[in-house]
C-alpha cells in the first residue's frame, strides 16, 4: 500500500507549524467552556483529519466539525452536543471531504431501540443535507455515527455523543439549572421520576443520608467517556480506497486504544480543573464541547458524585474498572434502570431494565453500547479507620499545581496528626522513602490488550485518573 | 496538501512552559520507582489479641507472598499437551506448592484489617498486587505508576475488608502481560457465622469464618447471611502460549534519561522511547489468540473430568477437580470470576440460577445496595461477562433435577466476536449416599 504523502510531514514540520501560529483557536480557548450554538441553524462538516496517536504517529481519519465563526473545526470525537429537552436541533451537514473513492457517502444518525430516531441522507463528497434532531428525547446519552457503511466511517472518526439534559417544569423557580443543588424533589439526570422508583431513591441519598455523606450530585458534575480503537492499516487504506465492511469487521486489528480520542498520559491526566465540570450552559437549547476541551478525570472531594456516560464507538470489547469506588448503573442504551422482580426472581417483561441498580467496580462495553453509571466519590470504603482519622486530622494535602496535573504529598509514618505533611510540587520519585503519592487511582479496561500502543508500550491505552482533592463538608 | 491535525495532547500537558516538571513526571508514568523495604506510611501494629466487634473473630490477618514461575501443561484435546510457562504468587509458608494456577487463593473474614506481605524471589524485576474491589488509599492499592512498584525487600499492603464477597488480586505490572502469565489468585471475603455473630453459645462443629475451600459457609444475600453446603470457585481464562514465551518487561515503555530533541507534533519531548510492534507479529500485545481456554486453572476438556489423569501433578489447581456436586435441597454457591480478555459467554443447562453479588457488592443490602436485588436467571440462558468481573450465584437443585447439568464457557473473540473455543463443567445432582445425612447443610 502506498502511503500519502501527509503521513510523512516530519515532527519538526509540524511543530513549527503549531508553535509558530499557536494552536488553533478551536483547541486552547482562554476559558475551557462548552460553545454555545445555535439550535435553529447548526452547521455541522465531515472532512479529513489527522489524529495523532501517542506515540506520534499521525494517522488519516475521519471527523465531524463545527463551524465557528466560518471556522472549520475538527472534533474527534465529533463534538459532545447537549440539548435542553425540549428544544430540536436543525442541522446543516455537509460532506467537506475531498475527492473520495468512487461511490463513498457519509451521513449521521442516531439509533435508538427500534430503529433510527435521526438519519440523514448519504452524502458524497460536496453535498449537503439538513434534518433535526427532535426536541421530545428523553433525557439521557445517545450516540451518533456515520450510518452508511457502518461500522467503518463511525470507527474511524465520525461518532459523538448527544446529552439530552431534563427540563425542570416551565414557570418553576427552577426553570433555569441551579448548579447548587438538584432543583425539584425527585429530580435526576433522566428528569422528576415517581416516587420510590430506585434511580431517584439514589440521587435523593447523595449527600443527604448517612451513608452518601457530602453534596447531592450536581448537573455540571458529569463526564463523557467514548471508548474507540484504531488500527492505523484500515486508517491508511481509507485514505485511498472505498472499505468493504465485511473485510473492515473481519480483520480489524486494532493497535491504538482511546478514550475521548487520547491515550495514555495524555487521557489519564487530560484534566485542566480541580472539579470535575462540564462547562456547559444548560440554560440554552444546543452547546457543545469539542474533543480538545473534554475533561475525562474524575476530580473532586470525597462526597462529590460524578455522573459516568460510558459510549463505546469502536469494535471491541472493554471491561472498564474503576479503582477507589464501584459504580451504580443507572441507565443502559439510553434507558433508565427501574426495579421491578417478580416473586419467582425474574425481570418483569422480562426486560433487564427491571434488575435494579447494580453497584459495579467493572462492566462490559460491546460496540454501540451506552452505559451511564454513578461513581459516589465516597470515602474509599477499605481504608482503615485509623487511617481516616488521620485523614479527617489533615493528614493530606492533595493539591493541583497550575496546569491541573496532581501533585504529590508526603506520608509520615512518624506523623501523628499530619501537622508535619506538606504537599509537593516536584513529582515523582519522591525524595524520602516516607512519601507516598495520595488518594490517586486509574480507571482502566481490564480488558488489558487495550492499555497497550503500536503493539506493547503499557500503559499508554484507554485510561483514565481518578483524583479525590479533599473533603467534602459534612465528610 | 496537510490535514488539520487532532492532537494527541491538545491541552499542552507536556509544554515545559505549562509543565517543568513534565519529563519526571512522563518518566514515572512509564517506568514507576521501586520501593524496597518501605513501611506502610499508615501501618497499623497488629494486635494478636483484638478481636472484632463480634468477640471471636481476630480484627487481624495476614498473608505474604513471593512471585515464582512454573511451566505446566496445557491441552485443548485432552490428548496432546504443551509445557506453558506460567507465573504465580506463592505462600512462602507452604513452599510444597509450587504448582498452583491461578495462585494460591486467600481468605478473609469481614471486618478485618489485612496485611498483604509482598516479595520477589525467582522472577527478576518488579511486580505489585492490586487487590481488585479492594478500596484503599492508593499506595496500598497496588498500581505502580500511582504509587511504586516492589523490589526484592518488600512491601506490606494493608486494608480494611469492609464487604464480605468475592474478589481477587492481580499483578499491576505491565498488567496485559503479567496478568495472563497467571499473576492473579482468588480474594474471598467471608461473613461470620450468624449464629455467633449473635453471640450464641457454639454448637458442636459450628462453622467459624473464614470457610474452608468447597464449602459449606455462609454467604449474604441481601439483607441475610445464608447457609450454602457446596461452593465452587470458576475462574475462566484463555491462553495465548505465544504470549508466554515473552519476557516480563517485554514492549513496555521505557523513559528517556534526557530530553533527545525526538520531539511530538507541538515540540515536546515526552521522555518516553515508545517502540513499535508489527501489526501482525504474534508476540504483540495487540495481538491475543488464545488456544487453551481453562476453569481455575484446568485447561478443557479436563475440566468436566472428577479425577484428573495422572499424569497430571494433582496439584495443578487449587480448586480442582473442577465439576461440583451437590444433593437435592442442598445449596451450591459459585463464585464466577472472568480472567480472560475474549468475551466469556456462560450457560447453565437445567438449572435456574440466583444471582446474589456481583463484584463483591451484594444486592439488596441496606443502604448502599438497596436500589436493586437479588434475582434469576432461567436455566439454559446465557449471560456474558468480560474481564475482571464477578457474579455469586445461588443454585437450589430439587430432586426431581438429580442428574449431570452441563456448565458451559464459550470464549468470544474480543474484536471479532468470533467463538475461539470452549470449557465445559458439570453440576451433578446426585442422592447422597445412604447414612450420610440428609444433604442438609449445618445449622439448619
Ligand atoms: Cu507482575
Ligand atoms: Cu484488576
Amino acid at each position: 500500500m502506498k502511503r500519502r504523502d501527509f503521513i510523512k510531514i516530519t515532527a519538526g514540520g509540524v511543530a513549527a507549524l503549531a508553535l509558530g501560529s499557536g494552536l488553533a483557536p478551536v483547541f486552547r480557548r482562554s476559558e475551557a467552556y462548552g460553545a454555545v450554538g445555535d439550535a435553529t441553524n447548526f452547521f455541522l462538516d465531515i472532512m479529513e483529519v489527522e489524529h495523532e496517536m501517542v506515540d506520534g504517529k499521525l494517522v488519516y481519519s475521519w471527523a465531524y466539525a463545527v463551524k465557528e465563526s466560518g471556522v472549520q473545526v475538527p472534533s474527534l470525537p465529533g463534538p459532545t452536543l447537549f440539548v435542553r429537552q425540549g428544544s430540536p436541533v436543525n442541522v446543516t451537514l455537509t460532506n467537506t471531504m475531498s475527492d473520495r473513492p468512487t461511490g463513498e457517502a457519509h451521513g449521521f444518525a442516531i439509533f435508538g431501540k427500534n430503529g433510527p430516531i435521526v438519519q440523514s441522507a448519504p452524502l458524497a463528497a460536496g453535498q449537503s443535507t439538513q434534518f433535526t434532531i427532535p426536541g421530545n428525547l428523553a433525557p439521557g446519552t445517545y450516540m451518533y455515527e456515520d450510518w452508511v457503511n457502518p461500522p467503518v466511517g463511525r470507527v474511524l472518526g465520525l461518532h459523538g455523543v448527544l446529552v439530552v439534559m431534563p427540563a425542570a417544569p416551565a414557570g418553576s423557580p427552577y426553570e433555569l439549572y441551579p448548579d447548587t443543588a438538584p432543583p425539584v424533589p425527585g429530580w435526576t439526570p433522566y428528569g422528576i421520576l415517581p416516587n420510590g422508583h430506585p434511580v431517584r431513591e439514589l440521587f435523593n441519598d447523595l449527600g443527604q443520608t448517612a451513608h452518601f455523606p457530602g453534596e447531592p450530585w450536581l448537573p455540571s458534575r458529569q463526564v463523557i467517556w467514548v471508548f474507540s480503537e484504531v488500527d492505523p492499516f484500515f486508517n491508511e487504506l481509507a485514505s485511498t480506497e472505498l472499505i468493504d465492511a465485511g473485510d473492515f469487521q473481519r480483520n480489524f486489528l486494532p493497535q491504538y486504544f482511546t478514550v475521548n480520542g487520547r491515550s495514555g498520559y495524555f487521557s489519564a491526566e487530560d484534566h485542566t480543573h480541580d472539579t470535575t465540570h462540564v462547562h456547559v450552559d444548560f440554560n440554552q437549547p444546543l452547546s457543545y464541547i469539542l474533543s480538545g476541551e473534554m475533561e475525562s478525570a474524575l476530580v473532586g472531594k470525597v462526597g462529590q458524585p460524578i455522573l459516568i456516560r460510558n459510549v463505546h464507538v469502536g469494535l471491541d470489547t472493554h471491561s472498564p474498572h474503576t479503582h477507589a469506588n464501584h459504580c451504580y448503573c443507572v441507565a443502559v442504551d439510553g434507558e433508565v434502570q427501574d426495579l421491578n422482580i417478580d416473586s419467582n426472581g425474574f425481570p418483569v417483561n422480562g426486560n433487564p431494565r427491571n434488575l435494579g441498580l447494580w453497584w459495579w467496580d467493572t462492566w462490559t462495553m460491546l460496540p454501540g453500547d451506552r452505559k451511564d453509571v454513578l461513581y459516589p466519590m465516597m470515602m474509599p470504603p477499605d481504608i482503615p479507620l485509623e487511617t481516616i482519622e488521620r485523614i479527617r486530622a489533615g493528614a493530606w494535602h492533595p493539591q493541583l499545581n497550575p496546569n491541573g496535573t496532581q501533585e504529590y504529598m508526603v506520608f509520615d509514618p512518624n506523623d501523628t496528626d499530619g501537622s508535619s505533611i506538606e504537599p509537593l510540587n516536584v513529582g515523582h520519585p519522591p525524595a524520602a522513602p516516607t512519601e507516598f503519592t495520595h488518594l490517586a487511582y486509574p480507571m482502566h479496561s481490564h480488558q488489558e490488550i487495550s492499555q497497550t500502543a503500536a503493539g506493547g508500550n503499557y500503559p499508554m491505552g484507554l485510561i483514565i485518573h481518578i483524583m479525590f482533592t479533599g473533603l467534602a463538608p459534612g465528610v | 496538501m496537510s490535514l488539520p491535525i487532532i492532537y494527541r495532547d491538545p491541552k499542552q500537558l507536556a509544554n515545559f512552559g505549562n509543565h517543568p516538571d513534565f519529563f519526571e513526571h512522563m518518566k514515572v508514568f512509564v517506568d514507576p520507582p521501586v520501593w524496597a523495604g518501605i513501611p506502610t506510611p499508615d501501618f497499623i501494629q497488629p494486635d494478636p489479641n483484638a478481636l472484632l466487634p463480634d468477640g471471636i473473630t481476630p480484627r487481624f490477618a495476614a498473608a505474604n507472598r513471593r512471585v515464582n514461575n512454573q511451566n505446566r501443561e496445557m491441552t485443548n484435546d485432552g490428548v496432546n499437551t504443551e509445557s506453558v510457562q506460567f507465573w504465580g504468587f506463592f505462600d512462602d509458608n507452604e513452599p510444597g506448592n509450587e504448582y498452583r494456577f491461578p495462585s494460591q487463593p486467600i481468605r478473609l473474614v469481614e471486618g478485618q484489617i489485612f496485611h498483604g506481605f509482598l516479595h520477589n524471589t525467582s522472577i527478576g524485576g518488579r511486580h505489585t498486587i492490586h487487590w481488585h474491589g479492594m478500596e484503599p488509599t492508593s499506595h496500598n492499592d497496588g498500581v505502580g505508576k500511582l504509587s511504586m512498584e516492589v523490589g526484592s525487600e518488600g512491601y506490606e499492603y494493608q486494608w480494611l475488608a469492609s464487604a464480605a464477597g468475592t474478589y481477587f488480586y492481580h499483578c499491576h505490572r505491565n498488567t496485559v502481560l503479567h496478568f495472563e502469565m497467571g499473576m492473579y489468585g482468588m480474594l474471598i471475603i467471608d461473613p461470620q457465622n450468624p449464629n455467633l455473630r449473635a453471640g450464641r453459645r457454639p454448637r458442636r462443629n459450628e462453622l467459624v469464618a473464614p470457610y474452608a475451600f468447597g464449602g459449606p459457609g455462609y454467604v449474604r444475600r441481601g439483607n441475610d447471611i445464608v447457609p450454602y453446603d457446596v461452593e465452587a470457585i470458576w475462574v475462566s481464562d484463555d491462553v495465548d502460549p505465544v504470549w508466554h514465551g515473552l519476557s516480563h518487561n517485554q514492549w513496555l515503555s521505557t523513559p528517556k534519561t534526557e530530553p533527545d530533541g525526538d520531539n511530538d507534533a507541538q515540540g515536546n519531548d515526552l521522555g518516553v522511547k515508545f517502540t513499535s510492534v508489527n501489526r501482525l507479529d504474534s508476540k504483540g500485545l495487540h495481538n491475543f489468540n488464545p488456544q487453551y481456554f481453562c476453569i481455575s486453572g484446568v485447561p478443557h476438556p479436563w475440566t468436566k473430568l472428577d479425577v484428573l489423569p495422572v499424569e497430571v501433578d494433582e496439584n495443578l489447581a487449587f480448586l480442582s477437580p473442577i465439576p461440583a456436586t451437590v444433593a437435592p435441597g442442598q445449596t451450591l454457591l459459585v463464585r464466577l470470576l472472568c480472567a480472560a480478555y475474549s468475551l466469556n459467554r456462560y450457560t447453565f443447562e437445567g438449572l435456574d440460577v440466583e444471582v446474589i453479588a456481583m463484584d463483591g457488592r451484594v444486592m439488596g443490602q441496606t443502604p448502599y445496595t438497596r436500589y436493586s436485588a437479588p434475582f434469576k436467571i432461567p436455566a439454559g440462558v446465557p449471560f456474558e461477562l468480560t474481564a475482571a468481573r464477578r457474579f455469586d450465584l445461588l443454585i437450589r437443585p430439587t430432586s426431581s433435577q438429580v442428574g449431570s447439568h452441563r456448565v458451559l464457557v464459550e470464549f468470544q473473540d474480543h474484536i471479532t466476536k468470533v467463538n475461539m473455543g470452549i470449557a465445559e463443567t458439570f453440576i451433578n445432582v446426585v442422592q447422597p449416599a445412604r447414612g450420610r445425612g440428609r444433604g442438609e447443610g449445618p445449622n439448619r
